[in-house]
């Protein structure tokens, strides 16, 4: 009997285990979807929100910018990058008037300028996704919805240019505190005035809703939703259903980036409306979590801190890949699309990955088609090339048919001096020999190779490769602080022994004080400490200021201490920062030195963090800002940059490379940059991706049928050891 | 009895009116509403005007604790800690700061795979503990109870976090029988949270082991036992009967640890596996500064590891008859 029972557990043990063995397996996706025509990909901080009012982040414009369309976008393979009509006929051109109404010509000066009209005609037949907030009888169609889609029936209707003042008033809705509302105001006309229009607005519906017998605690659940088409706005006016009316209260050429950017997308009152409902309440619908546009994906599933799925818009308009490209899309395969209709893909998968190793780990098993390389695994997946010098993968991945990506995103990182500090701060020329001696000895080339893998292009300025008036050859180039070097046809550091003339110059001798006879200290500050390494690039920022005799110490406090501090200008030099482009245009960076943006000067609003104040730049700045790109504008950028170099406010770091990988089976990938918009430019082949999985993740079964084995072994010594001693 | 539990649940409501007060307190002396703004408008667009428009929108432009400007009980009603942490009281957990949605749904959402990681590697872990405890405490002194003890040391050194990296690479990468990390609603989940489970066992069995062999043997050299073996019993009814029974009150404290985890979320084991639970909310709110959440959070395991004392306390009286209040 005893003997049964021992033999009836064994069984039903292997039983299991065999069972559960033949279902295992790695593959994270639910079965089948490896074969669909999916694109796999992921993102590593939390969605925040979805809506165009209030995204901010990179993570977030990647999935938003793929449902929602601005007026404008970037032609996906041109690089300097060029803007083209999305959503509109053509791209604008301003018309300028002064202030009694006279037109004026496009070359008038910034001064004479009173307003700036940009008139936006809408491409006719552009459809908005299908939603149930066009169908006037919308209802639940399940139990519980929790999707848009789980309501019925899903209509459509055209976009027009209502939708654009909807979107646009939005902006100005105080409850939403939009972060570019405060940046807008300053150029759109009578933002305020809406703004307070909108406030008023939506006191009334409160009166109204209370009046009706809502309650308190229901306005607060469901916030009121004003007619934002009704609400007088004169920076933004339709004139008829496919035209619409920016008015702007200065010449301001960039405005037409801002028509790229997805705060400007148009947004359907229905759908806010929609959201509105009880029922949408309910089900946990709103439009910062399951936004509408007229892009070549919908949302399909969107749980921010698991998984959001996107799935191709039936809606979509005829759309085509571009057809022309440089020399190097075609070797690498991303004109061979030209002309074919987007978008590619069926759906659109991204997972919440909050650490980099299982990420990468998903990658290299073929479950995520493109990834990006942790800090940690750079050297096992990317050798250099002995031979060329060029980064390459390591022999596995390349065996396996990833391809290595490199690409310059238009982003500056530098390390800066406080101009108002007494040390190092100043236009004399004792503190500009300073500076410049200090920048000297900061290889940014041995940075880059020590601390980013040499990821990264050492800066000559502020104005990052791939933006209007960024150039490299031996005319242009920081020749203050490098000289050209003939043989590699590139920039090198200039001597230690020049560096430690400037100190002379600037009064210090050896890097010592001689007023004092101590070395002069130069403070660090920073709100790095949790870098991971950290402690070795302060280490080695002052081993290099050490060169010239300087000591530098550390002067760490947390995040919001330091942005106090930048605010009231209570720092001397701080520690690696960047500045990513809003948009391509050099302004963009050539504005972080302009005086009026002084971080203390005015008050904490501007961005120019050195505090920086030459009156020469400024004017250089001001005529530069407003005019067209050419060789005028180029020649006084060069000016520009010159001053700069000269002046020394930052020691200018390096622009990043971005490194990504991608499996063979996807094409056309880019990692987008400005403008990420890009998921329909991607095409997957689904069989190979099928094949290469499994070829890649048999699972390996022996081990544990092995340790099985074991233990039914002592099992049954353990049997007949019991068997023994109860005889 | 009755009286006791009464008793209880009322010095619960200072207890979380404290840890409440300490944790807003805390919260606003690191990060002043201020902050907040900044880290959610990001460093572009923290201009003074748009963090004045964010805190209004979040109804962080209150007063902290008295309001002067309102009359009557608004000077305490209309302010941040009354709105923001005595609402929770009444079940208000209110909206998180950065997205605006309801926490209360959130939570709701989430406790489910949370509990479901949560509950085999509570019950796997009691299990294991109790039987190699008691193994230990049998066999003392012998070279397995030596083997055995070293074992444990050698588990309580190792970091969680290695030992997830080592099951990730072991079952994931090298075995391939399981995903390295991710989620699926449903008996999809299981296959997605065996390894979690795995390694939360055997995070859990170093100290427990040895915690349980304590607790075994201060009864094992009890009279009664040796009275039992005297009395010819079977040794598996020695120790599961009657040594295992009134080692339960020591096993009965360590439990509302356990509770707390069930409901609040295992923060590491949540956030390199990925799953969507409660701890995966925690530390993205931490990284984020959402103080909503997190104060939601700690008033939540507030109340938890309070109801489970009460509970574990009610259980004393279950097993051990003994035991009155």
């Amino acid at each position: 009997m005893r003997i049964l029972k021992y033999i009836l557990v064994l069984i039903v043990l292997w039983a299991v285990l065999l069972a559960g063995l033949k279902g295992c397996g790695n593959n994270p996706w639910p079965k089948g979807m490896a074969e669909s025509n999916t694109f796999f990909t992921s993102f590593s901080a939390q969605i925040k929100s979805l809506d165009p009012a209030t995204a901010n982040y990179v993570h977030e414009s990647a999935v938003m910018d793929n449902i929602l369309e601005a007026p404008l976008s970037y032609d996906y393979l041109a690089r300097p990058y060029r803007l083209i009509p999305s959503l509109l006929e053509a791209i604008p051109e301003p018309q300028y008037f002064d202030a009694k109404g006279k037109v004026l010509p496009d070359e008038t000066d910034v001064s004479e300028v009173a307003r700036v009209e940009y008139v936006l005609k809408l491409k006719p037949g552009v459809m908005w996704q299908p939603h149930p907030c066009f169908a006037a009888d919308a209802k639940a169609l399940v139990r519980e919805p929790r999707r848009p889609q789980d309501f019925g029936p899903m209509e459509t209707r055209e976009l027009t240019a209502w939708d654009f003042k909807t979107g646009f008033v939005r902006l100005c809705d105080p409850r939403l505190a939009s972060s570019v509302y405060s940046t807008f105001k300053g150029f759109v006309a009578g933002m305020e005035e809406t703004s307070q229009a909108v406030a008023e607005a939506v006191a009334a519906e409160d009166v109204r809703r209370l009046a009706a017998g809502e309650g308190r605690a229901e306005l607060e659940i469901r916030p009121s939703v004003p007619n934002y088409r009704a609400i007088p706005c004169v920076g933004c006016e339709v004139l008829d259903d496919h035209t619409v009316r920016f008015t702007l209260v200065r010449k301001y050429p960039q405005f037409r980036y801002w028509l790229a950017m997805h705060y400007l997308a148009p947004v359907p009152q229905e759908a806010l409306e929609f959201y509105h409902r009880p029922d949408a309440t309910v089900a946990g619908l709103s439009y910062e979590h399951w936004p509408l546009g007229t892009g070549a994906f919908l949302l399909e599933e969107c749980e921010p801190n698991s998984r959001i799925v996107l799935a191709r818009n039936p809606n979509y308009r005829e759309v085509y890949y571009p057809t022309e490209g440089s020399e190097e899309d075609r070797m690498a395969g991303r004109l061979e699309d030209a002309g074919r209709k987007l978008p590619f893909v069926d759906r659109v998968v991204f997972n919440y990955e909050r650490e980099s190793i299982p990420n990468w780990l998903k990658f290299q098993q073929g479950y995520y088609d493109c990834s990006g390389i942790p800090n940690d695994m750079f050297d096992n997946a990317v050798a250099m090339n002995p031979t060329s010098g060029e980064l390459a993968l390591s022999g596995a991945m390349a065996e396996r048919g990833m391809q290595l990506i490199r690409q310059v995103p238009p982003i500056s990182y530098y390390f800066a001096f406080n101009m108002i500090d007494p040390v190092v701060g100043g236009l004399e020329p004792a503190k500009r020999a300073l500076r410049q001696a200090l920048s000297m000895v900061l290889d940014m080339d041995e940075y880059v190779t020590i601390f980013k893998n040499g990821n990264g292009v050492p800066a000559q300025g502020i104005i990052p490769p791939g933006v209007f008036g960024y150039e490299l050859d031996s005319k242009h180039f920081n020749s203050i602080l490098n000289v050209w070097d003939e043989a590699d046809d590139a920039p090198r550091r200039r001597r230690l022994e020049e560096a430690r003339a400037l100190m002379e110059q600037a009064g210090f001798p050896g890097g010592v004080n001689p007023s004092t006879g101590a070395p002069l200290v130069i403070h660090l500050d920073h709100a790095a400490a949790g870098l991971p390494d950290f402690k070795n690039r302060f280490q080695w920022l002052a081993r290099r200021f050490a060169l010239l005799g300087v000591v530098l110490e550390e002067r760490a406090s947390d995040l919001n201490r330091n942005r106090e501090r930048l605010n009231k200008g209570d720092w001397q030099f701080l520690f690696e920062r960047g500045w990513v482009a809003d948009y391509p245009d050099p302004e963009n960076f050539l504005f972080l030195f302009y005086g009026e943006n002084g971080r203390v000067k005015s008050g904490g609003r501007g961005f120019n963090y050195t505090n920086y104040e030459s009156s020469e730049f400024d004017a250089l700045f001001r005529q530069l800002e407003a005019m067209p790109e050419g060789e005028e504008r180029l020649e006084l950028i060069r000016q520009a940059e010159d001053i700069l170099r000269e002046d020394a406010p930052k020691c200018w770091g390096y622009h990043p490379v971005n490194v990504t990988l991608v499996h063979h089976w996807l094409h056309n990938y880019l990692p987008p940059t400005i403008c990420y918009d890009n998921l329909k430019y991607l095409r997957i082949d689904g069989a190979e991706r099928v094949n290469a999985q499994r070829e890649w993740n048999r699972p390996r079964r022996w081990p544990i049928l092995s340790l099985a084995a074991l233990f039914t072994l002592v099992w049954l010594f353990h049997f007949k050891f019991v068997m023994r001693n109860s005889k | 009895m009755l009286n006791y539990i009464f008793k209880r649940i009322l010095y619960m409501v200072p207890i979380l009116l404290g840890v409440n007060l300490l944790v807003f307190a805390m919260f606003f002396v690191v990060n002043s509403p201020d902050d907040m703004a900044r880290q959610f408008l990001g460093e572009r667009n923290s201009t003074p005007e748009q963090i004045e428009r964010w805190k209004a929108s979040r109804g962080y432009d209150l007063p902290l604790f008295l309001n002067g400007n309102a009359s009557g009980f608004s000077k305490v009603t209309q302010t941040i800690f009354f709105q923001k942490s005595m609402a929770m009281f009444w079940g208000g957990f209110g909206n998180t700061d950065h997205t605006g949605q309801p926490i209360g749904r959130e939570l709701r959402s989430r406790v489910g795979p949370s509990f479901a990681l949560a509950l085999p590697i509570f019950l796997g872990t009691l299990l294991a503990n109790v039987v190699l405890g008691m193994l230990q405490a049998n066999h003392l002194g012998s070279r397995g109870d030596r083997a055995g003890q070293f074992i444990c040391v050698v588990l309580m050194s190792i970091s969680t976090l290695i030992l997830i990296i080592f099951g990730q690479y072991v079952a994931a990468v090298q075995l391939r029988l399981c995903p390295v990390s991710g989620f699926e609603p449903g008996w999809g989940m299981v296959r997605f949270l065996v390894l979690p489970a795995i390694v939360g066992i055997v995070a859990g069995l170093g100290a427990g082991t040895r915690l349980y062999r304590t607790f075994f043997l201060e009864q094992i050299s009890q009279d009664f036992v040796r009275t039992a073996r005297a009395k010819g019993l079977p040794e598996n009814q020695v120790l599961f009967k009657h040594v295992l029974k009134n080692a339960l009150v020591p096993i009965l404290t360590n439990i509302p640890l356990y509770l707390l985890m069930l409901f609040t979320g295992n923060l590491l084991l949540e956030k390199f596996f990925n799953l969507p639970g409660l701890g995966g909310y925690t530390i993205d709110a931490i990284a984020a500064q959402d103080f909503a959440i997190v104060r939601a959070m700690v008033f939540l395991g507030a109340v938890i590891y309070v109801v489970g004392l009460l509970l574990a306390d009610i259980a004393y009286c279950i097993v051990d008859p003994r035991i009155k209040f």
